[in-house]
């Protein structure tokens, strides 16, 4: 696998983005992708349902009870959380770091960070006994509280993401206002909007670059803090395997690891759905993602050994007896299913250079996502049943998600997927003039360029 | 046209049907309502009623409790519509049609029990009686059978003196009853004297000290108790449940040199309201804030900076 | 809704009030002098769970109330709420708990007072485990708290304000003793709660749902003299609760020297260890007065 070559020649350049514009605009979908769209519309509307029934009964509809008190709408907000880390990878830390072949996945990743940091947000407001009583933490905000400093965090990284996301997608966002032809009025007004009457000027493009280069350098401490706040969440706990000091970094490998699985997925429906996108999403990304992969991996790996190992050395009180539980005891199938599922199994699959090819990283990208998800539920719900009392009612510590519950669940995981799948739909998912610029071609060639469809 | 005419014609029958039915059902309900009042007359359940007194510093109650019995044991009666009236005999002969003689009506609490104060009219009339009577009535209720109880105090008086030494402190207590025209000690009752509270009386003394002849029971006070903030401590001498005193109590204030724990400030803690939080903490996040989101807006200014540039162009 | 919340509000203020007029002595003053019936009387709930008739005009001129809700969140001044639990007099005769539940109005499974099997170590043995919430006076609930529901008083408890509380259930978490209680809206509950509206404690609602409640030590009672209601309703004389400041604990019968009790009979704090410093003290379980006996009973099968 070769890196593609340089351009040099102006001529070929701009032959080159012609190309890229007619690949990469976005267009209606087949009959595969409304059909797509009408299912999560449905499963979204169906969790927003049982939502309006959460409202007026109370959280009695679901499965949570006094001593399990945080359920799947924990455990999915910490997912949500994890999978949004990845905008910041990708789109800032391959950006900084200068990694060739990162602009067409930029903004993959920074579309799943921004719909998951959305539905985090959201979903964290689900659990809440009284979500109409948010005004609170405004009026009463206490700074001593995690909370407090995950709400302010979530903020902060969802404007940062929809920032990194924007400032690129600026030009994008002006052709297809210039270019698409025979669209709805509304989708016209939308663009002429959202363009900020971009002219393809120098100027405007030097500011978007400036722009690019600070949310980077930004965005990375923020994403790691959303995480690492995230864990503080259970760390700043005394329960047996949430108080760990290790939690923050367990979390953030985590997340990253779950991150890239959920950008590979992407690049492989896109693949597999966009024939021309295999220009632009090469063997040579999955190759590359797939090591990043395994290297995430190895490193959460790391993590995972320190956060169980050195407890189970131990074995002290209360921890032993939820250690036992996850190693050999009730928890123990879904325990060892994700840690080979979702951490071994890619390892060892990604190794290899035929296991980076884009169906097995697909398969071995959806493994990492799911045993992910499991992972999190893992992680919060099991601590929740050792108590400082013996002899507890099988009731109160028995945890079982109720089907609303399960709807409200995946109606979130779905309502984060329209996000996206919306996106694909309207605006490019791949970015001309960062690829172009990848290739070697110079702005000025782009501006040129740009400014000659604009004049068409 | 045809089918709305149906459509009336069904309504008007249904609302017969309804009608019809409706006046089974109320006819049944009345006999069904006639039957179990009967019932329910016939197999009320019976509750004891206990009724004691109490004079505190001179302040007098009555204090009245419902109890039944199932299975061998007492429990309290609770959920009671019906109020329990108090009648003071000696006005002139009470009368509970009327409402002579009333003190008051109470309604029980979930514990069954309830206190009247007296009130300060009739406090003075007692006052000069030296002997009186209470009735406790509870009737006419849907689930109880009626009680009654009586209760007769002879009137009493303790004296309270304190006798405060740098090592000894020591409290005296007598107790006088009211005999022919005037209070003479008692001897040979049971005299408890302690050290005020808030929840209790701490004994002071040696446990069951009856009054000598001259009516007096002493103790000595111990010296670490801890008094108020103000240097006092309150001590307290009182017989419970006399048969004819019922509870008399009487309490005095004395100097006090033993302070408690000095109470300490809530300062800045992790735990404290969100306006006492630890200076580190504060400064910290908000220099934090005020950088990251310093550059957001410098951010969002730059769109409005492209946004002018893109206008300036077109014009 | 809101015009219930206001309802029940009212008739709080009406408690308040009721309280410190049966204090005073002024409450039922229905005298057969003749002017019986003159004046309109309502019925109040007093603080300790009573109904009781007083004169409207009372109930209106009365200027104790804001006072009152105003120290609700700062304590009883002066004071140090503590309790003494002693162990060796435990059978688990569950009074505690049920006398806690009718006076909190509230319903079980929900139990703010648990008592519960205990054997500290394999060839100990077995004893009987009554756990509340421990007041602690370094609360892990107070610190992660986001909006300051909870909080703690000058005089020991720990409140919490279920008009502010968000539900996010973090406190819950925080608390290492799971001692605190969520309101999922139990059908049951929220029916019982519409029947008996009245409360008697001014710090928490246990009846509102989506917000979190617990022990509070019944602060309302304390403010009177009166003990908390799962010691007034323990047989045994388990729970002792008293003023530090004061030195004596009292379980209703025995009036004891706090801390002659707590040296004398090697008093501890359940996970010292966490650092939480616990408000309320344990006596070991030796030499005790029943034998343990399993119950035969499971309570709170249900969910």
């Amino acid at each position: 696998m070769e890196e593609p070559k340089k351009i040099t020649n102006e001529a070929e350049a701009i032959q080159m983005l012609r190309q890229y514009n007619d690949d990469l605009l976005p267009r209606k979908f087949g009959i595969v992708g409304n059909t797509w769209t009408a299912l999560l519309i449905i499963i979204f509307l169906t969790g927003v349902y049982c939502y309006t029934n959460q409202l007026r009964y109370g959280l009695s509809i679901t499965g949570m009870r006094d001593f399990v008190f945080w359920g799947i709408y924990i455990s999915n907000f910490v997912f949500f959380v994890a999978i949004s880390l990845v905008g910041s990878l990708v789109t800032a830390v391959l950006y900084l770091l200068n990694i060739p072949w990162r602009a067409p996945l930029s903004r993959i990743s920074e579309v799943i960070a921004v719909a998951a940091v959305i539905f985090a947000g959201l979903i964290i407001i689900v659990d809440m006994g009284r979500p109409e009583r948010i005004v609170n933490m405004f009026l009463h905000g206490r700074i001593q509280s995690p909370i407090v400093w995950d709400v302010m965090v979530v903020t902060t990284y969802m404007t940062l993401s929809i920032l990194l996301l924007y400032f690129p997608l600026l030009p994008g966002i002006a052709f297809c206002r210039d270019n698409l032809k025979g669209i709805p009025k509304w989708q016209k007004w939308m663009y002429n909007i959202l363009s900020l009457g971009w002219k393809y000027s120098p100027e405007q493009y030097h500011i978007v670059k400036k722009a690019i280069t600070i949310l980077s350098v930004m965005i990375i401490p923020v994403a790691l803090c959303i995480h690492t706040v995230t864990s503080w969440l259970f760390a700043s706990t005394y329960r047996p395997g949430w108080d760990s000091t290790n939690f923050g970094a367990y979390f953030v490998s985590g997340a990253f690891v779950v991150g890239a699985g959920g950008v590979i997925a992407g690049m492989a429906v896109l693949r597999k759905f966009y024939p021309s996108y295999k220009t632009y999403l090469t063997d040579l990304h999955f190759d590359r993602m797939g090591k990043l992969l395994v290297l995430l991996t190895v490193v959460y790996a790391y993590f995972s050994i320190n956060e169980y190992l050195i407890p189970a050395y131990k074995m002290k009180g209360e921890e032993a007896e939820h250690l036992h539980e996850l190693f050999t005891g009730y928890y123990a199938p879904l325990f060892w299913s994700v840690q080979f599922f979702g951490m071994v199994l890619p390892i060892i699959v990604l190794l290899f250079k035929k296991g980076r090819k884009p169906i097995p990283m697909f398969i071995m990208a959806v493994l990492v996502v799911v045993g992910a998800w499991f992972k999190r539920y893992l992680i919060v719900i099991p601590t929740m049943s050792y108590l400082p009392i013996q002899e507890i009612p099988e009731a109160w510590k028995h945890y079982a998600p109720t089907f609303q519950e399960w709807a409200i669940t995946l109606g979130s995981l779905a309502g984060a997927l329209l996000i996206i799948t919306f996106f694909v739909r309207f605006f490019p998912i791949i970015s001309v003039w960062e690829v172009a610029e990848e290739r070697g071609v110079s702005h000025e060639t782009i501006y040129k360029h740009l400014n000659e469809g604009n004049e068409k | 046209m045809k089918n709305n005419f149906m459509n009336h014609l069904f309504k008007k029958l249904r609302h017969g049907t309804i009608s019809v039915s409706l006046i089974t059902v109320t006819c049944l309900f009345i006999n069904k309502e006639a039957i179990s009042q009967a019932e329910k007359d016939s197999a009320k359940l019976s509750a004891t009623m206990t009724v004691s007194y109490k004079a505190s510093n001179g302040s007098r109650s009555i204090k009245v409790n419902l109890k039944r019995k199932v299975e061998k044991k007492f429990i309290a009666v609770d959920n009671l519509k019906t109020p329990v009236s108090l009648y003071f005999k000696s006005v002139k002969e009470h009368n509970p049609a009327d409402g002579t003689g009333l003190v008051g009506k109470l309604y029980l609490g979930k514990d069954g029990e309830g206190v009247f104060e007296i009130p300060d009219d009739i406090n003075k009339l007692i006052s000069g009686l030296h002997k009186y009577t209470f009735i406790a009535k509870f009737d006419a209720d849907p689930i109880y059978e009626d009680a009654e109880e009586e209760i007769s105090i002879a009137d009493s008086k303790i004296t309270l003196s304190y006798l405060g030494e740098d090592s000894i402190k020591t409290a005296t207590a007598t107790l006088y009853e009211w005999k022919d025209s005037a209070y003479v000690p008692v001897a040979g009752a049971e005299l408890k004297l302690g050290i005020k509270r808030t929840f209790s009386i701490f004994p002071i003394g040696e446990s069951g000290a009856v009054t000598d002849s001259s009516g007096k029971v002493s103790a000595d006070l111990p010296l670490d108790m801890p008094g108020t903030f103000d240097r006092k401590i309150t001590i307290v001498a009182k017989i419970d449940e006399h048969e004819s005193f019922g509870n008399v109590e009487v309490s005095k204030e004395v100097p006090w040199s033993v302070l408690p724990e000095p109470i300490p400030e809530i300062g800045r803690a992790l735990w404290a309201t969100g306006d006492n939080a630890p200076y580190v903490l504060v400064f910290s996040s908000l220099s934090i804030i005020a950088v990251i989101w310093g550059t957001i807006f410098y951010l969002i200014s730059l769109l409005i900076k492209i946004r002018k540039i893109g206008r300036d162009k077109s014009s | 809704m809101e015009d219930e919340q206001k309802n029940r509000r009212n008739f709080l203020k009406f408690g308040f009030l009721a309280a410190g007029l049966t204090a005073a002595g002024v409450a039922l003053n229905k005298v057969a002098s003749g002017d019986e019936g003159a004046e309109e009387k309502v019925k109040v709930l007093t603080a300790d769970g009573r109904l009781a008739e007083v004169a409207k005009s009372k109930v209106e001129s009365s200027e104790s109330l804001s006072a009152a809700s105003k120290h609700v969140r700062q304590g009883i001044p002066g004071r140090k709420f503590i309790m003494v639990i002693d162990l060796t007099r435990c059978k688990n005769a569950r009074k505690c708990l049920e006398g806690c539940q009718k006076m909190h109005n509230f319903l079980p499974p929900v139990e703010w007072l648990k008592v519960k099997e205990m054997q500290d170590s394999e060839l100990s043995g077995k004893y009987w485990f009554p756990q509340l919430c421990y007041q602690c006076d370094n609360p892990p609930c107070c610190k992660v708290c986001p909006v300051g529901a909870t909080f703690k008083r000058s005089d020991g408890i720990v409140g919490i304000d279920n008009e502010r509380c968000i539900g996010c259930k973090f406190c819950m978490a925080a608390c290492p003793y799971s001692s605190r209680s969520f309101n999922y809206g139990n059908p049951k509950q929220v029916e019982y709660s519409k029947n008996h509206p009245l409360k008697s404690c001014h710090t928490m609602d246990p009846n509102m749902v989506g917000t979190v409640s617990k022990c509070d030590f019944c602060p309302d009672f304390g403010s009177k003299g009166i003990l908390p209601a799962c010691v007034r309703s323990c047989p045994n004389g388990v729970i002792f609760y008293g003023d530090e400041n004061e030195d004596v604990v009292s379980n209703g019968e025995q009036v004891l020297r706090l801390k002659d009790l707590l040296v004398n009979n090697g008093g501890y704090r359940q996970f010292e260890v966490f650092g939480t410093k616990p408000r309320v003290y344990y006596l070991p379980p030796v030499n005790r007065l029943f034998p343990f006996k399993p119950d035969p009973v499971e309570h709170n099968q249900e969910e």
